[in-house]
């Protein structure tokens, strides 16, 4: 009953048995992973196609005049009602922002230069700023009554 | 001696006892269990900690509750514009359903759910939550911040299904053209429902050959002419006379595709390709060409217009009578009815019948929507429909008809196919090759003078825009009412062509009941109504294509030799009454 070769024979069954659990849990860990990472794209893709739903939405010609007409001082150069511009030859060419070609992980170090700049051009963006500097300015009120 | 040897000597022997016997089926049999318990435990233990470890690191706490049924369904395809930008998507929302069994306290979840959503009633909210159903809608395709909202609330009984949404990111635009498409997905007008199988099986999205900001442009000035003249509606198409590309068109009054079941009927109308409409003048441009192409381009001919022409009980009259006579770029140009239908009475009912079944007038178009309507053809055909027929009365086509094949004369002669789905590779070249020739490139090239004319110095200065070289013709129609004509409601409109040397693009506009404003002087006709709007569209598709101005050489200066002054007609005048 305990001969050698049944030994080794129970031994190589309960060998192969754990390599089949084994495998069968990388199996089942891979598959694990594979389903969450296509989920995690199928996520990712209905947010994109939310995303550019909504930037379409948002750039409709109807609001992007309305927007232009509210903000922007832009009129024809118009005198007595005859356009000033004789040919069209006479438009500048429009200024094409250069953009650096580099993978979105090199662009952190544009970042601070850019918002930087972002700043200096935005008045709205320092208007905004303005209530929180006010609490700033309280606080320090506040502290300097303090010391 | 070792014990597994004294056993293996005790196990061999030949004598066994009943006790031995059962001792060896014991130990096998416990054996059995045991091995059966680890199998057991050893599962247990995947169960539990391994897998049960996995599936906690893969959950997604917002959007489990979501029953995922509908992932393996196909979205419904995407229509895009002819550069991408989006006119209708489905996307995924979440819609709300109730078991009542699981609802403890129906008034207080009532109660909560008012809250979240303030356009439900309290009263039918709690009906719903009471029902004996195991199933009941509460609100279909809610927001993602309102899902999150129910999923705090915590009730047990309150669940989402994932369902479709359709969105029209550029709403009202393009409406008759996009149409709208109902609850369960299902294209309801327009291409959702002429390309409901395509949009439902495909993966590739829609494209279109029309051009958001040239519809947007087209609609705008539309909106403004109906409201400066406080008109009923009004309709507009732009198309690419080479192509027979719809770029944009407009029927208005349109609706909300979201408000499709409630939007009235007059809004769902659609103006452009189903209905028929006498355009009146207009059709002068057809009947001119038909009158080149019969005679070899003879535009000196004479015709004497000084008398209404009367007919058994009809009587065609001017409406601004030069009482002489006049070539036929005067007559195309000043408009004259009397003189429009002697052409069509020297071309002959049969050759102008033929004409105009030969540029389309006669059938209903083959168009990518299914709102496409018959034109009225007159039944029989007598001589004097010929003679109305010239000037755009007793016969009523659709402004999708009328552009068509206002284009087809104007691109050199070659017939073309209205069409809204961009196709790629789209070689114009081949396309030429490929099809109908109408008339001439005489007389096409003639009938670009004879509509510039009409913009420099006839009845459609108004369309004059400086730099673009704008072509076109007036169109002015009684409505027909009880009893005959209605002399006070009009449907006036401008067929445009620019640049007329070498025409790109068609626009028409139509505007139903035009009233006459102070501007205007009380005057509602296409010169007054049309012809501005479509300088106004003109001015906007420029900047929005980038067409550049061009110093405008006198393209139509041939014909004006054929063409008496003020000056030569008051001394003609005055050498009579002496």
């Amino acid at each position: 009953m305990f001969r050698l070769s049944g030994i080794v024979s129970v031994l190589l069954a309960v060998f192969c048995g754990a390599m089949l659990f084994w495998t069968s849990q990388s199996v089942q860990r891979a598959e694990q992973k594979l389903s969450e990472v296509s989920r995690e794209a199928q996520n990712e893709e209905e947010t994109l196609r939310v995303l550019t739903a909504e930037w379409d939405y948002l750039n409709r010609p109807e609001r992007l005049e309305a927007l232009t007409n509210g903000n922007l001082d832009l009129d024809a150069p118009m005198v007595d009602g005859k356009s000033i511009i004789e040919s069209a030859d006479q438009i500048p060419q429009p200024v094409v922002p250069v953009i650096p070609k580099v993978k979105p992980a090199n662009l952190l170090q544009y970042v601070s230069t850019q918002k930087k700049s972002a700043e200096k051009n935005e008045p709205a963006v320092i208007e905004k700023n303005d209530s929180q500097d006010f609490d700033k300015l309280l606080n320090n009120m506040a502290t300097g009554a303090g010391q | 001696m070792s014990a597994f040897q004294r056993r293996k000597i005790y196990m061999s022997g030949t004598q066994q006892t009943s006790l031995e016997q059962a001792r060896g089926r014991l130990v096998l049999m416990s054996a059995f269990f045991v091995f059966a318990y680890v199998i057991v435990l050893g599962r247990a233990a995947d169960l539990s900690i391994i897998q049960g470890e996995l599936q906690r690191s893969g959950e997604d706490s917002l959007y489990e509750v979501v029953d995922n049924q509908g992932a393996a369904e196909h979205i419904r395809g995407d229509i895009v514009d002819r550069n991408g930008v989006l006119l209708a998507r489905s996307l995924k929302t979440a819609s709300l359903y109730v078991d009542p069994v699981l609802i403890q306290e129906p008034k207080k979840v009532a109660e909560d759910l008012v809250k979240i959503f303030p356009d439900l009633s309290y009263g039918s909210l709690l009906q719903k939550l009471q029902s004996k159903k195991r199933f009941v809608w509460l609100k279909r395709n809610i927001s993602p911040e309102d899902q999150s909202k129910i999923l705090y609330l915590g009730y047990p009984g309150l669940n989402f299904k994932e369902e479709m949404y359709r969105i029209y990111p550029q709403g009202a635009l393009a409406v008759h053209l996009v149409g709208a498409s109902g609850i369960d997905g299902q294209g309801l007008s327009g291409l959702e429902a002429g390309f409901n199988d395509y949009l439902k099986t495909s993966d590739e999205p829609l494209q279109l050959t029309i051009d958001v900001r040239l519809e947007h442009v087209l609609k705008r000035e539309m909106s403004k002419t109906i409201k400066d003249f406080n008109a009923k509606a009004g309709a507009g198409i732009i198309m690419d006379v080479e192509t027979g590309e719809i770029l944009a068109a407009i029927s208005l009054p349109d609706y909300n595709p979201y408000d499709y079941n409630e939007a009235s009927s007059n809004a769902k109308f659609n103006r452009l390709s189903l209905g028929v409409y006498e355009l009146g003048s207009a059709f002068k441009v057809f009947s001119t060409a038909a009158y080149l192409e019969k005679t070899n381009s003879d535009v000196a001919r004479k015709f004497d217009v000084s008398n209404p022409i009367e007919i058994g009980r009809f009587k065609i009259r001017d409406y601004h009578p030069e009482k002489r006579s006049m070539t036929v770029p005067e007559i195309f140009m000043h408009s004259s009815n009397i003189g429009s239908a002697m052409m069509g009475e020297q071309v002959g009912t049969e050759d102008l019948k033929n004409f105009y079944k030969d540029i389309g007038l006669f059938d209903a178009p083959d168009f990518e929507i299914p709102e496409v309507g018959k034109p009225l053809i007159p039944d029989p055909w007598r001589d004097v429909n010929t003679m109305t027929a010239s000037f755009g009365h007793g016969i009523a086509v659709s402004p999708l008809q009328l552009i068509r094949a206002a284009s087809s004369i104007v691109n050199g002669g070659y017939l073309v196919t209205p069409t809204l789905i961009a196709q790629k590779n789209h070689h114009k070249n081949a396309l030429k090759e490929s099809r109908l020739r109408v008339v001439s490139p005489q007389t096409s090239h003639r009938m670009r003078q004879l509509m510039r004319l009409v913009v420099t110095e006839g009845t459609g200065t108004k369309a004059q825009v400086d730099g673009f070289l704008v072509g076109g013709k007036t169109g002015t129609a009684e409505k027909p009412g009880k009893g005959g004509y209605n002399r006070s409601q009009l449907i006036s409109s401008f067929l445009g062509v620019f640049p007329m040397d070498e025409p790109k693009y068609a626009i028409f506009v139509m505007v139903d009941e035009p009233q006459g404003n102070k501007e205007s002087y009380g005057y509602a006709t296409g010169g007054w109504v049309g012809a501005p709007t479509v300088a106004r569209v003109v001015s906007g598709m420029v900047s929005v294509l980038g067409i550049k101005p061009r110093t405008e050489k006198n393209f139509e200066g041939s014909l004006l030799k054929y063409v008496k002054t003020k000056e030569q007609i008051k001394k003609e005048q005055e050498i009579e009454a002496h």
